[in-house]
């Protein structure tokens, strides 16, 4: 019997040598402790169990900062051994020419990497260092190298006015793809939420827009990475957009492992199916198995709801809260 | 020009540009031109490198 598809975003380390003010990190908002981590046998034979019951048809590397674990090549390369391509979510500040290559050697395929703004001090005060120049400088050297690279926006209040020059800059370093996730006020983003402000749905939906027309000026396309509600007549208008679904909704095939080995459907919240190395795999299998109608995942966790000004009613497994202030 | 310097002059095309966008100020011509010309030697992106990478969000709408 063929063995359901899926696709894995796994949140390998949970540190980072940044402080992105909207970081989604769940527990970065103090109410949660950060995942523990497996050590490298145990996320080896973790990765091992899932390989042999599913067909896993990428895997995006993530964190926190996947470069700072010391044993990335070590998974790297057992992932590279099952043939399953990977995609490495980077904020780049780690990389170098020669870790490039080590990289693509170990079975990297394309690589995220965030740009936030034209402007070096907004890039930078969103992300609590100062990297925009690497950011830039990396990008030149990946494209240089041949690499594939998607940029990712992350559209707050304070730099949507600066998407449409992102997309032409990025136009001029010959990546024509970018991902734009709207602010979701979860883990540190929920701490400065208030500060660095969550675009309302007419903002998003004018700056969706403009950049359509941007795109089809420059031949780009915009991927939404998290959900945008859009009515019908707008979404005719969004042929450059490819939007977004919920990853808790009916039928997805995304799951997010993290550094424990726990099997989430969404990378906002903390709940979890079960661990890899005790019952996740059967439970996910049972959930993969369920005909897309019974999908009965989506009754563990409610899609987050953000009202028209911003406001997130509520997410996750997380009861409604009002914003917070920092 | 080694590779190194070449990326130092690229990267500092690219600052100018990012300033010019900001203040909505077309990009100096020599600074286009240095990267169109750079651009054109690019290897074309994978495209199915890109689509898996794209993939790996939360996936399509009509889900």
């Amino acid at each position: 019997m063929a063995q359901p598809r899926i696709e894995i975003w796994f949140e390998l380390e949970t540190r980072c040598n940044l402080h992105c003010k909207f970081c989604y990190n769940f527990w970065k908002d103090g109410s949660a402790q950060a995942p523990s981590r497996l050590s490298t046998a145990e996320t080896i034979e973790a990765l091992r169990r899932l390989f042999d019951a599913v067909d896993c048809q990428q895997m995006a590397i993530s964190g926190g900062e996947p470069l700072l674990r010391e044993d990335l090549y070590e998974i790297l390369a057992f992932v590279r051994s099952r043939s399953v391509p990977m995609v490495l979510t980077t904020n780049s500040t780690l990389l170098s020419p020669t870790k490039i290559v080590e990289l693509v050697n170990l079975g990297v395929t394309t690589f995220q990497v965030p740009l936030h703004s034209l402007n070096r001090e907004v890039h930078d005060y969103l992300c609590g260092l100062a990297c925009w120049e690497q950011t830039l400088r990396n990008l030149i050297s990946l494209r240089s190298m041949g690499q594939n690279v998607v940029p990712v926006f992350v559209a707050t209040a304070c730099n949507l006015q600066d998407f449409p020059g992102v997309m032409k800059v990025c136009s001029c370093l010959g990546l024509d793809e970018i991902i734009f996730n709207r602010f979701v006020p979860t883990g540190l983003g929920r701490i400065y939420e208030n500060t660095i402000g969550v675009p309302d749905d007419s903002s998003l939906i004018r700056a969706l827009l403009q950049a359509n027309e941007i795109a089809l000026g420059l031949n780009m396309w915009v991927h939404l990475g998290t959900p945008i509600t859009v009515s019908g007549e707008i979404r005719s208008r969004l042929n450059r957009i490819v939007l977004a679904s919920c990853p808790v909704g009916l039928g997805q095939s995304r799951w997010l492992i993290d550094a424990n080995g726990n099997i989430r459907r969404c990378n906002q919240s903390s709940l979890s199916i079960g661990n890899l190395l005790t019952d996740g795999l059967r439970i996910l299998l049972q959930e993969l198995d369920k005909p897309r109608s019974t999908n009965s995942g989506a009754d563990q966790i409610k899609p987050c709801k953000i009202l028209s000004d911003g406001q997130l009613l509520q997410l996750g497994d997380n009861p409604v809260h009002a914003p917070r202030s920092e | 020009m080694n590779r190194r310097e070449s990326e130092e002059n690229l990267l500092r095309a690219v600052e100018r540009m990012c300033e010019s966008h900001s203040k909505g100020l077309s990009p100096a011509t020599a600074d286009t031109k240095l990267l169109d010309d750079w651009r054109r030697e690019l290897p074309v992106q994978g495209a199915t490198g890109r689509a898996r990478a794209l993939k790996c969000n939360y996936g399509p709408a009509e889900n």
